[in-house]
């Protein structure tokens, strides 16, 4: 098992730690859009427009184009503006945020922030559809490799609070790669196993896909659509013109029945319009994430366009109910803050699980001494290009948000796409710097984290005047937490780099007869400069 | 000697995929083919297939588990390539009748 | 803001359980105490801080819906456990500190 636990670890490392930091990351999505976004940064509490005034405010946008249907994404506490989405006859989409109080559009968003970017490269890695089954197949790799890491640590209850860090490299970084995979287990295996789920229907279907890309005539692949079948209302348009009702009236119906049904306040989070304007038009008044509940509630109502009568009441079934209530387990979009900072946490644990595991790697390799030189240098390289290379590599995306101006483009890509290729070119350039530069990397990095997290902030103090105190003043917890995350980490940053640099010069100065190996120890860098 | 070293090296390779992928391909098998027997005795085919999706993530446990459990044995792999065919063939001849009545 | 409070005291009640957990196993006890006096081992310490551990459930249950309570509570535990490894690794003398207030009073 310790022989699969390595090569899996090893081999996966940096797939597995992109997916847990974007993860990571993606419990602040929304707080990193804030930031990312100015402006949406909105305080208003007050919500003075309905989704009918938001339609109205669709048609005056489009006064030629005829609305066939519609998605509203209404306002909540961490996304506090209307999303609207609309197709029409011609085929075309109209994508638009609109402010709560007084009905403006928010303009153009022009920056993917941390929900178009940040969450979606956590599932499928900025790829498509290649991306999801690369990240299926990591997702069950991570399992194995949580089972079989308990399976090898015999000792859990013995060793664990232990962690010696004054110890050798090895013995310490071994310590704590035990510590946070045994104390952090229950929520790891959660994550993994409610993170599966959520695509359980269709991750189960990708190899009988491929079964049927060979093969045809089997047909097993279509057993598979029936697990993701929540048979919610649909009909065909009528082909004929037809006057709407109102549809706020219709919000409130629905937000009745599901709090007489909880016996909680149910708030609806989005609205479905299929067929505007024709005689077969329905409304399906949603709310997928409630705040007051773990389960990611598939709660829909369906209304009759023309008359507002209930069409449809979805209740998911038992089976489903364990489906989404991993879902909701997993997504975190309930309102409670104390338990998502502990998801940080958390989350921020596993990624320091695999950073160890990559470095107990590397140093019990060097302890054995040079068998494979090029191996060990190989996955140092790649240990600090996805530890401290994806941090600056996000610390890049962040800063250069607040560098180019809203309406950049370069080489006909828009200021979103900049801001993405940011992040990829500089994730390329640390892994450039830890091939040349070997051990020292690591400093070098932690140096480059502290210096990009100190000029985010700056630059956004600078670029939108909500620093710190601003923020809080203004009641923007949000961009408040993200500067305080970024202060935060360029002090550990510093913090780790000068460490660090005690213990390359204490490696140094030790006499090389310490060292039990006759020919010279690699911990000794022997090309760096002070 | 070489010879033999390179050998062993592509046998381990291939033991891995088999385990690892395969075990994937054998866990769908096996997700598809209780799927269409709870749907047999009365369970709806959403719930069915999806309490049995859920479920394959334990399949798959188990079978890496089982696959590695000894160290150097082709016997494993070669187990798991043989009721990944069956179970996957099976599936296929089944699901006709399941999906289409 | 009550509910804030119970959940506060809730953390805090499961990092003393933590504290007293880990303290019950000898080689903490002696990174803590030192190889002599060991003031806190043995099972009644180990009852003492599950003891801790489920009070602290009892608290959250109060202060919050059940669903969320118990999840808070388990990464709670979890967060409270990763603090008492960081303390005994790198602060052993704040916890040294901490028993001997304790200690005074009763001995366990």
């Amino acid at each position: 098992m310790t022989w699969l636990h390595s090569w899996a670890g090893l081999v996966l490392g940096l797939l597995l730690i992109t997916i847990w930091w974007t993860g990571t990351l993606s419990v602040f999505d929304k707080e990193i859009d804030r930031w990312m976004q100015p402006e949406t940064r909105i305080t208003a509490s007050q919500q003075d427009i309905d989704a009918d005034h938001i339609i109205d405010q669709v048609k005056t946008a489009r006064p030629d184009g005829k609305i066939t249907n519609l998605l509203i994404y209404l306002p909540e506490a961490r996304v506090p503006f209307f999303d609207v989405h609309a197709e029409f006859s011609e085929a075309d989409r109209f994508n638009e945020r609109f402010h709560p109080g007084t009905g403006e559009t928010l303009g153009e968003q022009t920056s993917l922030g941390g929900s178009g970017f940040l969450y979606p490269m956590h599932y499928r890695l900025h790829s498509g559809a290649v991306g999801y089954i690369v990240v299926a197949l990591a997702t069950l790799m991570m399992m194995v490799l949580l089972v079989t890491g308990v399976v090898i640590h015999r000792k859990i209850f013995a060793d664990f609070f232990t962690f010696r860090p004054k110890k050798k490299l090895r013995r310490s970084t071994l310590d704590l790669h035990n510590v946070t995979g045994t104390i952090f287990l229950p929520f790891h295996f959660l994550i993994c196993l409610s993170g599966f789920a959520i695509f359980a229907g269709w991750y189960a279907s990708i190899p009988m896909s491929f079964v049927q890309l060979a093969d045809p005539s089997n047909r097993a692949v279509e057993l598979f659509y029936a697990a993701d079948d929540y048979a919610y209302f649909q009909r065909d348009a009528a082909g004929q013109p037809a006057t709407m009702v109102p549809i706020a009236p219709l919000v409130e119906k629905a937000e009745a029945i599901w709090t007489q049904r909880y016996n909680a306040d149910a708030r609806a989070d989005r609205i479905d319009v299929s067929h505007y304007g024709d005689a077969n038009a329905y409304i399906e008044v949603r709310r997928h994430f409630p705040s007051n509940r773990t389960e990611a509630h598939r709660d829909s109502v369906n209304f009759d366009g023309a008359t507002g009568t209930v069409l449809a009441d979805f209740q998911a079934t038992p089976v489903q109910k364990i489906r989404t209530w991993l879902e909701g387990f997993h997504q975190i979009r309930f309102d409670h803050w104390p338990i998502r900072w502990l998801y940080f946490i958390a989350g921020l644990s596993g990624f320091v699980l695999i950073a160890t595991g990559f470095l107990f790697w590397v140093a019990s390799r060097r302890k054995k001494n040079l068998q494979q030189p090029f191996k060990i240098r190989l996955v140092e390289t790649i240990s600090v290009g996805s530890v401290t290379g994806i941090i600056i590599a996000t610390g890049a995306y962040l800063l250069s948000n607040r560098i180019l101006p809203h309406d950049t483009t370069a080489l006909g890509i828009d200021r979103a796409g900049l801001e993405v290729r940011f992040f990829f070119y500089t994730w390329l350039v640390t892994f450039a710097h830890a091939a040349l530069r070997k051990e020292r990397a690591w400093i070098d990095q932690c140096w480059g984290i502290a210096l990009l997290a100190f000029l985010a902030v700056t630059l956004n103090w600078a670029t939108t005047g909500d620093h710190l105190i601003a923020a809080l003043q203004k009641g923007l917890a949000s961009v408040a937490g993200v500067d305080l995350v970024l202060l935060v980490t360029a002090l550990i940053a510093m913090l780790t780099a000068r460490y660090l640099t005690g213990k390359m010069r204490d490696a140094r100065s030790l006499p090389s007869t310490k060292k039990t190996k006759t020919s010279p120890s690699p911990d000794i860098a022997v090309n760096s400069v002070e | 000697m070489i010879r033999r070293r390179i050998g062993y090296g592509i046998a381990m390779t291939l033991r891995v995929f088999a385990i690892c992928v395969l075990g994937w391909f054998l866990a769908s098998g096996i997700a598809g083919l209780s799927g269409i027997a709870l749907h047999t005795v009365g369970v709806s085919l959403a719930d069915a297939m999806l309490a049995t999706s859920l479920l394959s993530y334990i399949f798959y446990i188990a079978i890496v588990m089982w696959g590695f459990a000894d160290r150097t044995s082709l016997l494993r792999p070669l187990a798991v390539l043989g009721l990944t065919v069956l179970t996957i063939v099976t599936a296929g001849m089944l699901s006709p009748g399941i999906l289409d009545a | 803001m009550v509910s804030i409070l119970l959940l506060g005291l809730a953390a805090l009640i499961n990092l003393t359980g933590c504290i007293l957990l880990a303290l019950s196993q000898k080689k903490h006890a002696a990174t803590v105490f030192g190889r002599g006096a060991q003031p806190l081992r043995g099972r009644a310490t180990r009852f003492v801080g599950w003891t801790l551990l489920v009070i602290a459930l009892l608290l959250s249950l109060l202060g919050d819906r059940p669903g969320f309570a118990v999840l808070y509570w388990l990464m709670s535990v979890t967060g409270s456990a990763m603090v008492v490894v960081l303390l005994l690794a790198l602060k052993p003398e704040w916890l040294s500190r901490a028993a001997h207030i304790d200690d005074r009073g009763q001995r366990l």
